[in-house]
């Protein structure tokens, strides 16, 4: 069984997995150092899948799924910034209704669009083709686990690098960071807090909008009712395991990326799949707890 | 050779139906240091706002360099060479102090990316040029509290600052920061640069000042130099009557023992031990005063002996009993009150309104309580009576206690300990960071308190303060009691300060 856990397609698999988690985290990451609880990322990633589910059947062509994903990424950070920056709500229940209503929204959409319930497949719905990199796929093992992969997973390690690189080096990130940690000072110093925010929030919406359209566009060509199924949470925890560092909240990804891709490796095994595919949740909960075992063990008295 | 590098004419700032400056007229002297001096909610910081960018004046002209200047934000006010050094740190704690000194104000590569080497030599030099000395890469978190105001020193001279405005910076800091901040200062004005000091200490006013502007309910009420002020002159400017800073005590009856501390050693939160085998007493209707310098020991005393913190070993009785391992709640049951050092964060819940705070930590131990609901009558008679007999000043006493100033909160926690029917009082700094007409009046109320009866303990890093109010003086020097000495007319500041500093100590 062990076997199964680390051999190459399980690894693999946790690469092409990471791809979607990855993205979205990067866009939790961006909330997460400006101080926007962004819990509504669910509701992002499940119309982003459905978007580019309609965008690449209506022009048959996956890039124009991506496209329609992360508009309706940046439509979803507009609603939101709408209410939390503009109208002051509470971000945790205007995150919570977007969630609701996203679930809602997608079931309906599909039915109205495509007069079916449950999930659409079809073949005007086109994915995004595997790229074989020359070079790459010579190296063994190394080449098992990179090559042959769609463009996204490439695109997400490289908003991954990106994402560092902004966050620490430029002067955007260093401002960014102020804003997340005193906004009065940051104000002090003349930079726009609201500004600020909603860049993150146009980040967000983009990166989120990305993750959203890998779902449907990596290969199944398909969109089902909830296709989401917790990433968008899962890449909120992953940014605050991180604590909005892109590299930490990258690993956490893997960490999770890889409890899925183990937990299709284990559907071959005669356990419950009920309880198999529980691990990614499960790898979730141990994750943020050893993460915080350091702190709780700070402000014991 | 001296010029006007900053005048101020007309200066109006009404805030609503509140006026907080009222025609200010002031000029301020190239490389001078000119202090802006009043109670607290005299309108010093709000003048000062206005200088800075950081409010617009509801009326009149700010000219710097004998032209008229207009400023919309805090970054106009910077190019025009004024910055100031808020008395909150305007900090971000998780970054690094060069993060922290580039924020706003980034050099970059290309327009986006930090060029931080070459930031790092700009901010070096400054440093070397005004002699600071400030770990460039340490995180602001680490940082004491001193080297933070440095670095906020740093910042505003590497914006380019001429003018240098700084709020109530004294306070946050011990007798040897403010010595260093002194010598930065001077040694700025003899650099060409301009301070403005905000302050209501009045030691501080005449020692580093050449001019003085004194403010009292947002009107200029004297414009002076330290050879022509006094401080009794500068503390009737401020309040508008004369101020009794000598207080006046009677002889008293002193009882037996109230509370005795035996071999006492605590611990701090890293383990470090903080109080080293201490034993004393605080007799009935005494004022005991402990000085030392700061963090030597006297918060985990105090801690522990409030309940706040175990103790390691050693014993701690008090009307006879054994209260060592008594709970906060135990305490307050027993008739001991706190006050403590930090108002804001432990003595009172900023959101919560003056009636909540007064019955705060009473709500159980004495009255105000049916079986199960706060009686609501009893609760709102006390607080009036606190707000009256401290005279806070506040709407109602459902105001909420974050909207009012420092004096007038402080006042509110003293008030709610000294109202109660206590018999020790363990008062931690009562009079940090108010102004003289507070100071004045929680003075009167200690000596009246003891006279009625009840023990103080009073832990205040003033040396004047404890030297003014306590019969009897403890001195803590690295967390052992140096000493225990009588406070009669011949003891003076230098012989305690011996004490304090470890020179000198008791052979118990």
């Amino acid at each position: 069984m062990l076997g199964i856990l680390l051999s190459t397609s399980t690894l693999a698999a946790t690469v092409r997995l990471s791809a979607p988690l990855a993205l979205a985290t990067m866009g939790s990451v961006f909330g997460h150092k400006a101080k926007i609880f962004n819990i509504g990322l669910e509701s992002y990633v499940l119309t982003s899948a459905f978007f580019a589910t309609w965008g690449s059947y209506l022009f048959e062509n996956a890039f124009m799924g991506l496209l329609f994903g992360m508009a309706s990424g940046v439509v979803m950070s507009a609603i939101f910034g709408t209410f939390v920056l503009h109208f002051k709500s509470d971000p945790i229940v205007v995150g919570i209704a977007m969630n609701l209503s996203a679930w809602g929204l997608t079931s309906l959409l599909l039915f109205n669009i495509f007069h079916i319930r449950g999930s659409i497949m079809d073949p005007r719905i086109k994915s995004f083709g595997s790229i074989d990199i020359p070079l790459l796929g010579r190296i063994p093992f190394v080449g098992e686990l990179l090559n042959n992969h769609n463009i996204l997973v490439y695109a997400a390690f490289a908003v991954v690098i990106v994402s560092q690189i902004v966050m620490y080096k430029t002067r955007f990130g260093l401002r960014l960071r102020g804003v997340g940690l005193n906004e009065k000072a940051i104000q002090s110093a003349g930079v726009s807090v609201t500004k600020y925010k909603w860049a993150s929030l146009i980040i967000t919406g983009v990166l989120a909008g990305a993750a959203g359209a890998c779902l449907p566009l990596s290969g199944i060509s398909m969109f089902t009712e909830n296709m989401s199924a917790g990433k968008g949470f899962l890449a909120v925890s992953a940014a605050r395991i991180g604590k909005g560092d892109p590299f930490k909240a990258f690993f956490a990804c893997l960490i999770f990326a890889f409890a899925d891709a183990v937990s299709v490796g284990l559907q071959s095994f005669n356990i419950p799949s009920q309880l198999v595919l529980m691990t990614p949740y499960i790898a979730t909960v141990v994750v943020m707890c050893l993460t915080n075992l350091d702190q709780l063990k700070k402000n014991a008295v | 050779m001296e010029d006007v590098i900053l005048e101020v004419k007309g200066m109006c700032k009404y805030f609503g139906s509140l006026v907080a400056n009222e025609d200010i007229n002031m000029t301020v002297k190239r490389a001078s240091v000119h202090s802006i001096i009043g109670e607290n909610g005299a309108g010093k910081s709000t003048l000062m706002n206005m200088i800075a960018g950081i409010y617009k004046p509801s009326k009149g002209e700010v000219f710097v360099n004998g032209k008229k200047v207009v400023f919309r934000n805090p970054n106009d006010a910077a190019k025009c060479g004024i910055g100031m050094v808020h008395q909150e740190f305007m900090l971000y704690p998780e970054l690094t102090v060069l993060e922290n000194l580039m924020m706003g104000f980034e050099t970059t590569r290309m327009g986006y990316f930090l060029d931080r080497k070459k930031a790092r030599k700009d901010i070096q030099e400054i440093c070397d040029k005004y002699k600071f000395s400030i770990p460039l890469d340490e995180k602001a978190q680490d940082l004491p509290v001193s080297l933070l105001q440095q670095v906020e020193i740093v910042k505003v001279l590497y914006k380019g600052a001429d003018i240098i405005i700084l709020d109530e910076p004294t306070a946050v800091l011990t007798p040897q920061g403010i010595e260093g901040l002194f010598d930065a200062i001077r040694y700025l004005t003899e650099h060409g640069k301009t301070v403005i000091l905000i302050t209501h200490k009045l030691k501080e006013v005449m020692e580093i000042s050449d001019y003085i502007t004194v403010l009292k309910n947002g009107r200029v009420t004297g414009n002076l130099t330290p050879a022509e002020a006094s401080e009794q002159l500068l503390a009737s400017l401020m309040v508008g009557r004369e101020v009794l800073f000598n207080t006046q005590k009677q002889e008293k009856e002193i009882g037996e023992d109230l509370l005795a501390v035996k071999d006492l050693t605590v611990k701090s939160d890293d383990g470090v031990v903080k109080v080293k085998n201490v034993s004393f007493s605080v007799k009935k209707g005494e004022i005991v005063g402990v000085a030392g310098v700061a963090g030597s020991g006297q918060g985990e005393l105090i801690e522990s002996l409030f309940g706040l913190r175990r103790p390691e070993s050693g014993e701690i009785r008090y009307k006879g009993e054994n209260i060592t391992h008594l709970s906060p709640r135990g305490h307050r049951v027993d008739r001991i009150g706190y006050v403590p050092q930090d108002r804001l964060g432990t003595g009172c819940a900023r959101d919560s309104s003056i009636l909540e705070n007064c019955i705060m930590g009473y709500h159980v131990a004495h009255k105000f309580k049916n079986p199960l609901l706060v009686n609501k009558k009893e609760a709102e008679g006390f607080s009036k009576q606190v707000v009256e007999d401290f005279s806070v000043k506040a709407e109602s006493v459902y105001t909420q206690i974050g909207t009012l100033s420092g004096g007038n909160i402080q006042k509110v926690v003293v008030g709610r300990e000294f109202c109660q029917e206590n018999d020790l009082l363990v008062v931690e700094d009562p009079t940090r960071g108010i102004d003289v007409g507070a100071i004045e009046f929680i003075w009167q109320k200690i000596i009246q308190i003891a006279e009625a009866g009840v023990s103080v303990l009073l832990v205040s890093h003033e040396l004047g303060e404890v030297m003014e109010l306590s019969d009897r003086i403890l001195v803590m020097y690295n967390g052992e009691i140096t000493g225990n000495l009588r406070n009669t007319d011949e003891l003076d500041e230098q012989t305690v300060g011996m004490y304090m500093l470890g020179g000198k100590r008791d052979e118990a």
